[in-house]
């Protein structure tokens, strides 16, 4: 009489059998057989799950939030150093630097204001830009 | 499906179209994996949310050193693994296997198994009962038709681990299976 085939030589062939492309009752099956047969089958069926109904849009809108978001923190976090870095350079310029070297400075910065406009007003036009560019893509 | 090469670079180049059939391309993969091991339902849409968030974030990084579905699920399992560690506290994911004797020799009475629909139905309720990484190997070898080796790719076990995670879940099924029949 032939020895009934164990749990894992029905398991391997059975495997052998899906990579083939089909599940197919094994030769010479017992109940054991015909169960992992059963078994099979089911395992492969796709399962009930609740899925979103717009999984791709619902996604790109979170990327979006948090994009922005993200894009909010950095633009507070470059005005607070801004002014974090104005308050303390007063209270430096207030305190150490005395006059006479204040007037001098001053009479330069004078000199050459449209030159520092032009600097604040690029370096402005650029940061708009950079913002414009980066919400439009 | 389009060259999976452009739909990344398309990606990485900011093209949200391109990245929306990415995301409709492997959200099954995604969906049965995690709902398969998270089993919260409002959970698992969160999870699935974040795992392509993920994909989005590091697909400049993916260099295909594996197939694009394996590095997908990868990623997949571990959102889904860390969500588990998070929500079961301290206790060892591991652990489960060793409940695995107590879920053996559970039987439920004969009214309860007859009401279920069919053997496929009463399969997938089985599954949900197994240990995490029983219902992970179950999922993607099944389901996802990944082979041993990716397996190992996405979860990091060994080989031999993932064999006879699969083989013993399958026998216990085959004995739920039995019973069921049986009644």
């Amino acid at each position: 009489m032939m020895k009934a085939p164990s749990d894992e030589e029905i398991q391997q062939l059975l495997e052998q059998q899906l990579k083939e492309g089909g599940l197919h009752e094994l030769p010479g099956s017992d109940e054991d057989s015909t169960l992992y047969r059963l078994l099979f089958t089911a395992l492969a069926a796709e399962p009930e799950v609740s899925r979103h109904s717009d999984l791709a849009k619902a996604v790109v809108k979170q990327i979006k939030t948090r994009e922005q978001k993200a894009e909010s923190l950095r633009y507070g976090v470059i005005i607070a150093t801004v002014l974090v870095t104005g308050v303390i350079g007063a209270y430096f310029s207030i305190s150490y630097v005395s006059p006479a070297i204040v007037g001098p400075a001053l009479n330069f910065i004078l000199a050459y204001k449209w030159i520092f406009a032009f600097i604040i007003l690029c370096f402005g036009l650029i940061q708009i830009a950079d913002k414009k560019l980066v919400v439009g893509h | 499906m389009q060259n999976e090469e452009e739909i990344i670079s398309r990606i990485v180049n900011g093209d949200v179209t391109a990245f929306k059939i990415l995301v409709k391309q492997y959200e099954k993969l995604v969906t049965y994996m995690v709902s398969r091991l998270v089993q919260n339902k409002e959970d698992t849409q969160d999870i699935c949310q974040e795992v392509f968030i993920k994909v989005y974030r590091h697909l400049g990084s993916f260099k295909f050193q594996s197939k694009l579905s394996t590095w997908i699920a990868q990623i997949a399992y571990g959102t889904a693994i860390n969500h588990l560690k998070k929500v079961s506290g301290k206790r060892n994911l591991t652990d489960d296997i060793a409940d695995f004797e107590n879920y053996h020799k559970t039987t439920e009475d004969p009214e309860t198994i007859l009401a279920k629909k069919n053997n496929t139905a009463f399969i997938q309720q089985q599954i949900e009962k197994l240990p995490v990484h029983y219902r992970t190997v179950l999922t993607l070898y099944h389901l996802n038709e990944f082979s041993y080796l990716e397996i190992e790719e996405i979860t990091g076990m060994p080989e031999g681990t993932v064999k006879n995670y699969l083989f013993r879940a399958r026998k216990l099924l085959k004995e739920k299976l039995e019973i069921y029949i049986k009644y």
